[in-house]
């Protein structure tokens, strides 16, 4: 069993620690015996719908991040709405997030079309929302990271919050909703750095069970019975719990 | 207070004077700014005033990183060739700190004893102070995007360098290899409109690295991508091509479109990075007999070798006998803790600053080159530090992977870097996690053997707090 990732910008995106998802994402499927492949796909390359399980593009500085917003509507725009319809699982982060929605609205220029996977739209603020973050899910588990993002984003009805933020300001700064995930229950937005996925393995392993059972069915489920390694998993918990305790 | 300029200047200084030493006396404080408020209150012209009796050279250093080192080894190397040097040494670098420095050495009559200044300026405050120590030259280091300040604002801080040494009427020592910087001589050649300027023919001087060799470093067991700013073209914005990356974005580039390419330096350095020490190979095309020497570098990290090269640079640009060069770069010593070589109970202890994945990256390479070290790695997210703690996933920890020792976490994010550590292959046997950051600190110091040596790799208020609990023992 093989998982494939495509690490959308990796070189152009890669100031904000997002590359630990990634890491996450591997660590977790190996440690279940399950093969991982991660696939960097910068400007110009193409994405292959049919080839990839996991989507994963994180958040630039502006200047990368108008390139990038270019480069997607330019080459990937199709391949992305393809592989969302296969049911690829998707998750974006901050600038990601922002792109994977209908546009961006920056302070003092036109709109920059997003993807428009996601239900949702993101105008610039007058604030930079900085800080640690909790957030608690449906579920009532936990998600920690950290913000920093001036975008406000406003949900549509397509989508629902990945979760309400306990501290911090998550979307908008309002609502108290932070983050959004699709009605298919595949494609995931949010603003949390940290890096995310390490410290909630929950999370990670929800990215990854889905993911594994678009291409392998209920035999994707059973592989994700296996136990990870309880060392690897105690580092895990610790640090989210740690962040907790930080921030409680 | 209007008072004749004849009496105004030594109230002014007498006053200050008196405070700094008032300061000092009493504890409250280093004594580095508030002297030179209070004169600048009483003479608002103080700065000025004295900045124009330095008769030799009055030279400012700007740029995001570097400034205090390049600033602190350019002072030796003056001192060590006999000038009266002043340099603001405290890293109070806006007016009223380099007006406090030039106080320092000024007599109560209002004499100042000094023939060379050395100004280490904050970027935001280098073209107002430039107006009025009018330096001669302004030596731009670098422009990093400052990794806990992620406002995209670099080319403002460009703009007000360039705005500074536009000011100044002086000329300009730049990094070549830093494309931003460089770009400045092509922007201050053309006449300035918002500044007036008559676009006269300013000196410039480059410096740069030619190459850095890594004899001691371990390979990695698989690549891992260098964390880089992507820079484009300051002149057309089309990507840049490097040949050679040396420190970040720092290296041997060229436009892919335009004519704009790292500028041929005047000082070129070679830079071999040992585990146990590095060495900087300089050669100079200043004047018309080319010079070369080799300088042993007691700082750890390819940025302080760096740094060294700017001052050596600067050092002979303003004239400083060479044989003065290798004596002035012995006295320095490296400011507190940026890389602090010292004994503790007869043990040896290295301590270096990460903050950010660019400095770790260096860090990281001199860290797992050395043979015999116990390694302490401490990370708080104090405001100081950097509230946010993701950068720990960009920077290479799997130098470590293969360490002998046992590596220690502790801090406030002990877990997060246990985590970090566990996911770039360090076996989770091989880490101990221990929050008390002193009590993780002796219990490593307790286990060494023999000729080990323990390196701690704190952020900013843990090297702080551990140097305080060392200072008071």
């Amino acid at each position: 069993m093989k998982l494939v990732i495509a690490h959308l910008y990796p070189a152009h995106l890669n100031m904000y620690g997002d590359r630990g998802n990634v890491l996450a994402m591997v660590h977790r499927a190996q440690c279940r015996g399950i093969e991982a492949e991660v696939v960097p796909v910068g400007p110009g390359d193409t994405l292959v719908p049919e080839a990839v399980d996991f989507v994963f593009m994180g958040g630039g500085q502006d200047a990368q991040q108008m390139l990038v917003a270019d480069d997607l509507a330019r080459h990937k725009a199709d391949a992305m709405r393809q592989a969302a319809e296969r049911g690829v699982v998707m998750l974006g982060i901050c600038g990601g997030y922002q792109m994977l929605g209908h546009y961006y609205q920056p302070y003092d220029s036109d709109p920059i079309p997003g993807l428009g996977l996601l239900d949702c739209t993101t105008v610039a603020g007058p604030e930079r929302f900085i800080g640690n973050v909790v957030v608690v899910r449906p579920d009532g588990s936990t998600l920690v990271g950290f913000e920093n993002h001036s975008g406000l984003t406003t949900l549509g009805q397509g989508v629902v919050p990945l979760g309400t933020v306990k501290l911090g300001k998550g979307n908008n700064g309002q609502d108290g909703s932070e983050g959004a995930v699709s009605a298919s229950g595949t494609l995931y937005g949010t603003y949390l750095h940290g890096s995310l996925l390490p410290k909630n393995p929950s999370l990670t392993d929800e990215l990854l069970g889905k993911a594994l059972s678009v291409r392998y069915g209920e035999a994707g489920a059973v592989a994700m019975q296996q136990p990870v390694s309880p060392a690897l998993q105690a580092l895990e918990t610790s640090a989210h719990q740690r962040a907790l305790v930080l921030n409680r | 207070m209007i008072l004749p300029d004849w009496f105004q200047r030594p109230v002014a200084i007498h006053t200050a004077k008196l405070l700094g030493n008032l300061i000092r006396v009493t504890g409250q404080g280093s004594g580095t700014s508030l002297p030179g408020k209070v004169g600048l209150k009483l003479d608002p012209n103080l700065l000025k005033k004295l900045a124009a009796q330095l008769n030799k050279t009055r030279l400012a250093i700007s740029g995001t990183n570097g400034k205090s080192t390049t600033a602190g080894v350019l002072a030796s190397l003056c001192k060590a060739d006999g000038f009266n040097t002043v340099h603001n040494a405290l890293g109070a670098n806006m007016k009223p700190g380099l007006t406090a420095s030039l106080i320092e050495a000024t007599s109560l009559a209002g004499q100042l004893n000094a023939d060379v200044g050395i100004f280490e300026v904050d970027e935001a405050s280098l073209p107002q102070c430039a107006l009025e120590i009018r330096q001669d030259w302004t030596l731009v280091t670098n422009l990093f995007r400052d990794q806990l300040d992620r406002y995209g604002e670099l080319d403002t801080t460009a703009k007000l360098i360039e705005q500074g040494i536009a000011n100044s009427g002086g000329g300009m020592i730049l990094n070549a290899d830093d494309p931003m910087v460089s770009a400045m001589a092509v922007h201050l050649k053309q006449p300035a409109k918002t500044t007036g300027g008559s676009g006269f023919h300013r000196p410039v001087i480059y410096y740069g690295v030619s190459s850095v060799d890594y004899p001691d470093l371990p390979p990695l067991d698989s690549p891992v991508a260098f964390p880089r700013e992507v820079t484009d073209c300051p002149l057309c914005q089309a990507p840049l091509h490097y040949d050679l990356f040396t420190y970040g974005h720092l290296g041997h580039y060229h436009c892919t479109a335009c004519d704009f390419a790292r500028p041929d330096p005047h000082v070129q350095g070679h830079i071999v990075m040992a585990a146990d020490h590095s060495i900087l190979k300089i050669h100079c095309n200043l004047n018309h007999t080319p010079y070369e020497a080799t300088f042993p570098i007691n700082m750890p990290g390819l940025y302080n070798s760096i740094n060294v090269l700017a001052a050596l640079c600067a050092a002979l640009t303003i004239g400083i006998q060479p044989a003065a060069l290798n004596v002035g770069l012995d006295r320095y010593r490296g400011l507190f803790g940026r890389a602090e070589h010292q004994l503790v109970d007869g043990k040896p202890v290295t301590m270096m600053l990460i903050k950010n994945p660019i400095g770790a990256w260096e860090v990281l390479k001199v860290a797992a080159g050395l043979p015999k070290a116990r390694l302490l790695i401490v990370i708080n997210d104090d405001y100081a530090d950097g509230r946010d703690i993701s950068w720990l996933w960009d920077a290479p920890f799997e130098y470590l992977v293969n360490h002998p020792t046992p590596i220690t976490v502790s801090g406030k994010r002990a877990e997060d870097m246990a985590l970090r550590l566990a996911y770039a292959g360090v076996p989770e046997t091989r880490l101990h996690v221990e929050h008390d950051i002193m009590g993780a600190f002796h219990s490593c110091l307790n286990q060494l053997d023999g000729d080990e040596q323990l390196v701690v790799l704190p952020t900013y208020t843990a090297l702080l707090a551990m140097s305080l609990a060392l200072k008071t023992r």
